[in-house]
């Protein structure tokens, strides 16, 4: 077993900022290169005149699945080592619906609103501002939300083990699941008058 | 549609098959907690400091003497030809497998017992099975082989022989100085100088 490597020690813990600091410059890089910076491109998916960020997104999902999944198999990664997120059921819900509605209206996710900043977009400095004040508000009045953050935990769960499926069987799953939404989102994107951005 | 994405489609649906289609692959390179219990109980993970600093003055080519503790530690002292591999660093490269052959003794060490007992527990559980501890580290080695205590004269033979081969190595590790001490329960040595004998002086 070689891999996570900062876990497994091959890499020092003390590098931990450094390499995020370089993936997250990569990231940024490649979403600007897909164009994500444009909020119009990322509103599209919402009006159906451009699915490029589910088929992004999503493809990019499958490949790290497949990835970790594979390497696991080899015994190049000890999957018991990577850190799964704890799922907090209410929590999940309302961030996301609030996450929704700033993504429909404003046309930016955070990393991509970083982007838009980055290359000097009026609507993504907007949008950042907004979303640090939103950070701000939450936590100054942490302690009245604090109840529904923490409810209804589950732990580090993962899907194929709350399905009682195994990793292989939800792996092809939801390859079929994101081809399916890929034809699909050609379809409506087909019908769907074009827009001009 | 672009040609393209009819063969990453159909490259993405043949990976996600092959997730289904691969059998469950052992996992022989982990120790079960039942084997490592089992080792555990098993005493003959030790090995004497006799036995190494036998291996040792042999040039035994077998021997892999590995100090597992802190790097300053190793620097300040160590046993002839070790490998400093700190107990932090002790999973970090597959070193067993560059180090060691198939017939090769990985012995671990450090000042007392316990580093040693703990990294050769993190090995055993990847199933390295040629790792043993110098039972007593460094400690030991210093009071059996550097600074050997006397049998009383009416020890074992076994034993007398024992200290013999222990003086020995003393001399060997620590470049040719014998080591100083006391036989237990022996009297001081007096030494009686004898008058000397008056030379006459003068005379006819």
């Amino acid at each position: 077993m070689t891999g996570p490597l900062i876990p497994m020690g091959a890499i020092g813990q003390s590098w931990d900022l450094v390499i995020a600091l370089l993936i997250g410059m990569a990231f940024g890089y490649v979403l600007e290169s897909a164009g994500f910076s444009s909020s119009r491109k990322l509103a599209g998916v919402f009006y159906g005149y451009d699915f490029t960020v589910l088929r992004v997104f999503f493809t990019a999902a499958i490949t790290a699945m497949l990835g970790l999944l594979y390497f696991g198999y080899m015994g190049w990664l000890d999957l018991s080592m990577i850190y799964v997120n704890e799922t907090y059921v209410i929590a999940t819900i309302v961030g996301g619906l609030i996450m929704g509605l700033g993504f429909i209206t404003g046309g930016y996710c955070p990393g991509t609103s970083m982007c838009g900043v980055a290359i000097g977009k009026i609507d993504a400095m907007v949008f950042t501002g907004g979303m640090f004040v939103g950070i701000l508000i939450f936590s100054e009045a942490f302690s009245l939300f604090e109840g529904i953050y923490y409810s209804n935990s589950l732990g580090p769960v993962k899907v194929y083990d709350s399905l009682g499926l195994s990793s292989g069987v939800f792996a092809l799953l939801l390859i079929v699941v994101a081809l399916v939404a890929f034809v699909f989102a050609r379809i409506i994107q087909n019908k769907v008058k074009k827009v001009d951005y | 549609m672009n040609k393209a994405y009819y063969i990453l489609a159909a490259f993405l649906i043949i990976l996600g098959v092959g997730l289904l289609v691969l059998p469950e692959r052992d996992r022989p390179d982990e120790a079960s907690p039942r084997e490592l219990l089992g080792d555990l109980r098993n005493p003959s993970r030790f090995i004497s400091t006799d036995k190494v600093a036998e291996m040792l003055i042999d040039k035994d080519p077998t021997l892999v003497l590995v100090d597992v503790r802190d790097m300053y530690d190793n620097l300040d002292f160590s046993l002839p030809g070790a490998h400093s591999i700190p107990l932090e660093e002790i999973l970090v490269y597959d070193w067993v497998d560059s180090l060691a052959y198939e017939k090769s003794k990985v012995v671990l060490f450090s000042n007392s017992d316990i580093k040693a007992e703990q990294a050769w527990l993190l090995l055993k559980r990847e199933n390295h099975n040629n790792i043993h501890v110098m039972k007593g580290g460094l400690n030991c080695w210093f009071e059996t082989i550097i600074q050997p205590t006397a049998p009383p004269e009416t020890a074992a033979n076994d034993e007398i022989d024992r200290y013999e081969f222990r003086k020995g190595a003393s001399i060997y590790f620590t470049g040719g100085s014998a080591p100083i001490e006391t036989e237990a329960g022996a009297e001081p040595v007096v030494v009686r100088r004898k008058n000397k004998t008056q030379v006459v002086e003068g005379g006819c």
